[in-house]
């Protein structure tokens, strides 16, 4: 039970989180982008960068 | 007219999240059109877009020299885009092996990468990639097949994102994208993909137009222009690439931001994608790609319109509504003790489990 708990809850930030990068993304269109490739994520080249 | 800006808002998100997949599920009993796959062996380029890749340039290699494809057949090329960690370096004993390298003193971004690798390509198709994520041996056998079929233009691969354990992730970031595939695959099997996976994708060479400097997402223009051309852009879920999932939605969001990014830009370069007629997949490129970008406002419309409305249906769905943000709220927190958890793990082990995992699948 709470394990499916935790799924719906990880469930439901990752759609929150996934429309918020779409208004970050405008703003970010709207400033100018930083840059000509992906960036690396915080924390070193272990991480990842872009699906 | 809170209940106009209600009931608009709602439309389109269930329309983008359930009614979208649901006409491609009924789309594609009615009318898929099953590609003539053939397996064949044309010259393939496969071409890399490189800047900083220094820790990953020989495994990336060495990668695609281990591809089940007649050696004679292939032509590596990487682009290097003014590199500063010594990629270009690590290169030199590659290129006495045959790869080809092109340089540029200054750094002009990954389309002009692209375009300053493309007339050096002679294979009939062009496999594009990225350095970080490694190919499946069979992959590129399974890409070129499609290309059998005449009213085939691109294929892109599938991306596989493993957990720690090696396995398909199944939660948050790694359901989401399992959510992406099944609809890329439907749209496939339709007509086209508005998109590739920038991981592993190949076109017809003689389909190419060079990029626009400064273009995001290539992995999208690139088929699209095809698509806009009248041939086809499929899924081909047998060639397989292989990455990390990311450890937390929010290293998740730093990516998705800025593909959402290039979706504004590409709307920018190339409206006609918006105008009937000029775009063979314009529901499917409205729904899928536009739609993600409208969403998030309606979400917005949504909970603020609802603020007004009160009764009977009204109440229930700002009931649901707060429920759904508290639960991200609670997985919010969830999120932060596992990164905090991640971290303590990265800071512990090196090489991570899962670069094992990805580099066990792709000997296979």
């Amino acid at each position: 039970m709470g394990k499916a708990m935790g799924r719906v809850a990880q469930t439901s930030y990752t759609f929150v989180l996934m429309n918020w990068a779409a208004v970050a993304g405008l703003f970010q269109f709207i400033k100018g982008h930083e840059g000509f490739w992906n960036v690396s994520s915080p924390g070193g080249s272990h991480r990842l960068r872009r699906v | 007219m809170m209940a106009l800006i209600f009931w608009i808002a709602l439309t389109v998100t269930v329309w983008v999240y359930i009614g979208y997949p649901l006409l491609l599920l009924l789309w594609r009993a009615i009318g898929s059109r099953p590609v003539n796959k053939q397996f064949q062996e044309p010259g393939v380029s496969i071409v890399l877009a490189m800047h900083n890749e220094c820790d990953r340039v020989d495994a990336k290699i060495q990668n695609c020299f281990d591809l089940d494809y007649p050696a004679s057949k292939l032509c590596i090329i990487v682009s290097l885009d003014a590199p500063t960690d010594g990629t270009a370096d690590a290169l030199k004993k590659w290129e006495e092996r045959g790869v080809k390298v092109v340089r540029t003193a200054t750094r002009r971004g990954k389309a002009a990468a692209i375009n300053s690798a493309m007339p050096f390509a002679t294979g009939d198709i062009v496999l594009f990639g990225d350095a970080r994520q490694n190919l499946a041996p069979n992959a590129l056998r399974e890409l070129v097949a499609n290309f059998a079929d005449p009213s085939v233009g691109a294929v892109s691969g599938e991306l596989v994102l493993l957990d720690e354990d090696g396995k398909e992730s199944n939660e948050g970031v790694g359901m989401y994208w399992r959510y992406e595939k099944a609809l890329r695959s439907m749209e496939s099997a339709i007509r086209s993909v508005p998109g590739s996976t920038g991981a592993i994708y190949a076109i017809r060479r003689e389909l190419f137009q060079p990029l626009p400097a400064g273009t995001i997402l290539d992995d999208v223009l690139i088929p699209m222009r095809i698509v806009a051309g009248g041939k086809r852009a499929i899924f081909e879920p047998a060639a397989l690439a292989f990455d990390r999932v990311t450890e937390t939605p929010e290293m998740e969001y730093q990516k998705k931001r800025r593909t959402l990014m290039g979706n504004y830009e590409l709307l920018v370069r190339a409206p006609e994608l918006l105008v009937p007629g000029r775009n063979p997949i314009l529901v499917q490129f409205l729904s899928h790609k536009v739609g993600r970008l409208i969403v998030p406002w309606c979400l917005l419309a949504l909970l603020m319109s609802n603020l007004f409305l009160h009764h009977g249906f009204y109440r229930l769905s700002l009931f649901g509504q707060i429920l759904f943000y508290l639960f991200a709220m609670c997985g919010w927190l969830i999120s932060r003790r596992k990164d905090t958890k991640s971290e303590l793990q990265v800071q512990a082990s090196s090489p991570t489990v899962q670069d094992s995992a990805i580099a066990a699948v792709t000997r296979e």
